[in-house]
């Protein structure tokens, strides 16, 4: 326990350097799965065959392991001379992303109250200002727990990056494992832990600040 | 004025051709409530959709004061025409002002004017502005969520308001007070009004004139008081009932039949007032066995008498008979 924590205070700035790739890795993965994520989900909530069709794959791409998707995109990234290291990571990452935030975005745009879509439609809303002063503020909580799940998950994921050379926390687990260094192995595994619990905690805390008051039971 | 032309509406269903609306003729017009009233699946709610355009005729044609809706921009359209549902559909993340200043905020209206025009609505609708402008619709009850519903179709001071059973969910006494004030309200606004009830009771009290669907089609309209008197016609008999001459009492005042008082008045009797409706009249009549009662004015003086005899005369055909088919 002591020796964790010298381990700790010895090596701070190469802690804090790997914790700092990792949150670079998950913040692009998901950022970028966001931005195609959520336009996919709402594309999907006003078409049942394309739903079918993107939440069936999406799903399918969240039962391959980790390890396995790494190792199929090695040899196609290969190609591009990018086959390690930080880029087959994103782009796993972001794979793993697509299930929780289109399904979530999905739900949440096929919850709305016809009511209101119809009160909408008959004020003489735009398609442009349903979207957005009346869809959009409705469907937002429930994305961002979609967009919280993607981040906490992806956390885990990445640790596991570090074989493929990508960095991050997982880089202390993968060490610790190769010179059998209990204190290297438990500190990785902390440091993750500890991100995944703040970032959790900060999402949170995220997504009911931008949640309209009138959302929230009383 | 709104003036609907040989509307039709028919859409595929199941592979089989359903007529929703089968030549739909009608004229509202400017400050009149017309209720459209009959079963649900009878065409009333598509005619009102129409309107707003929410749903596209197969054919015919919708002019409002003289124009063709159908050539007019769809959302300008809209914002020009109050519209209230049953389900009320308040925006669950706005405030009741943030609600009521849509149409306005639409509009493009500064931000005080908004405000403004919210407080002075929220009073009109009989609701503290100080108390509920900064509420959100999960914390209003039925009656107050269409009042403010009512409140925000009125916001860009439209000139039609389209209501699609507008207190249908409500429970019988919200309903009873919203039905009064918004007829007070409507007495001072004249809006013109298409108004979609399957109730005939609030149908009677709401309407200036009255169009009864069946399976696509306008069976009858006219003004409630001939529909009511149309005493030979079988289908009204079916429709309304074979209490229709309490309903037509109903939509009746004391003041229409008072006749000058001659003689000692009667002690000790109840009293009526100018505005007590005739159905009321007539059961305090029968019930104490009386031929005529006095009825007084707010301040006391005696306004007249209304007798028994007075009120069958009434029913027995002095009424217009202007119910056409």
């Amino acid at each position: 326990m002591v020796e964790l924590f010298h381990y700790f205070t010895g090596n701070w700035p190469k802690i804090l350097w790997l914790t700092w790739q990792h949150i670079t890795i998950v913040s692009v993965a998901v950022g970028l799965a966001i931005v195609t994520g959520i336009p996919l989900g709402i594309a999907a909530s006003q078409n049942r065959r394309l739903a079918s069709v993107v939440l069936y794959t999406a799903s399918i791409i969240m039962t391959i392991p980790s390890m396995a998707l790494f190792g199929v995109l090695i040899p196609i990234l290969s190609l591009i001379n990018h086959g390690i290291g930080y880029v087959p990571a994103v782009i796993a990452l972001f794979l793993y992303s697509q299930l929780p935030i289109i399904s979530n975005t999905y739900a949440a745009f096929r919850s709305i109250d016809p009511a209101q879509r119809e009160a909408a439609r008959g004020m003489g809303m735009t398609r442009k200002q349903r979207l957005w002063m009346v869809e959009a503020p409705l469907a937002l909580p429930v994305i961002l727990a979609g967009v919280r799940t993607a981040i906490v998950l992806n956390i885990g994921i990445a640790a596991i990056a570090a074989y493929i050379g990508a960095g991050g926390l997982g880089l202390l687990i993968r060490t610790g494992i190769t010179q059998t260094d209990t204190r290297q192995i438990l500190a990785g595994a902390i440091a993750v832990s500890v991100l995944a619990l703040v970032s959790d905690r900060l999402l949170a805390f995220l997504q009911r600040r931008l949640t309209s008051p009138g959302l929230v039971p009383a | 004025m709104i003036q609907i032309e040989k509307l039709s509406k028919e859409f595929l269903q199941d592979g089989k051709r359903v007529v929703a609306l089968d030549g739909i003729d009608l004229e509202v017009p400017h400050g009149e409530i017309c209720v459209l009233l009959g079963p649900s699946g009878c065409g009333k709610t598509t005619t009102l959709k129409i309107i707003n355009r929410l749903v596209t005729p197969t054919g015919g044609r919708v002019v409002v004061d003289g124009q063709d809706t159908g050539q007019l921009d769809v959302i300008e359209l809209r914002r020009k025409i109050g519209y209230v549902i049953q389900q009320v559909g308040l925006f669950p993340h706005m405030t009741v002002e943030e609600n009521i200043g849509v149409v306005p905020r639409l509009l493009g209206w500064p931000v005080e004017k908004r405000r403004q025009r919210a407080l002075d609505l929220l009073a009109m609708v009989g609701l503290d502005p100080g108390a509920y402008a900064g509420r959100y619709p999960r914390e209003l009850s039925g009656g107050q969520a269409q009042r403010i519903g009512v409140a925000r179709a009125l916001a860009a001071d439209p000139p039609i308001l389209l209501m699609d059973e507008p207190f249908g969910a409500l429970d019988p006494l919200s309903r009873e007070a919203l039905q009064e004030e918004f007829l007070t309200m409507q007495s001072r606004l004249k809006k013109t009004i298409i108004f979609v009830s399957h109730d005939i009771d609030e149908a009677f009290k709401m309407a200036d004139r009255i169009a009864i669907f069946r399976h696509g089609r306008i069976a009858r309209q006219g003004t409630p008081d001939a529909l009511l008197a149309a005493a030979d016609d079988p289908f009204i008999e079916s429709f309304i009932g074979r209490d229709r001459a309490l309903k037509r009492l109903r939509l009746r005042r004391c003041a229409e039949v008072l006749e000058i008082c001659t003689g000692d008045l009667p002690a000790g009797v109840p009293h009526l007032a100018p505005h007590d409706d005739l159905r009321t009249a007539l059961s305090i009549l029968v019930e104490g066995n009386f031929d005529a009662l006095p009825c007084f004015n707010a301040d006391g003086s005696l306004a007249g008498m209304v007798r028994l005899a007075q009120i069958r005369n009434l029913l027995d055909g002095s009424a217009p008979r202007e119910a056409s088919s």
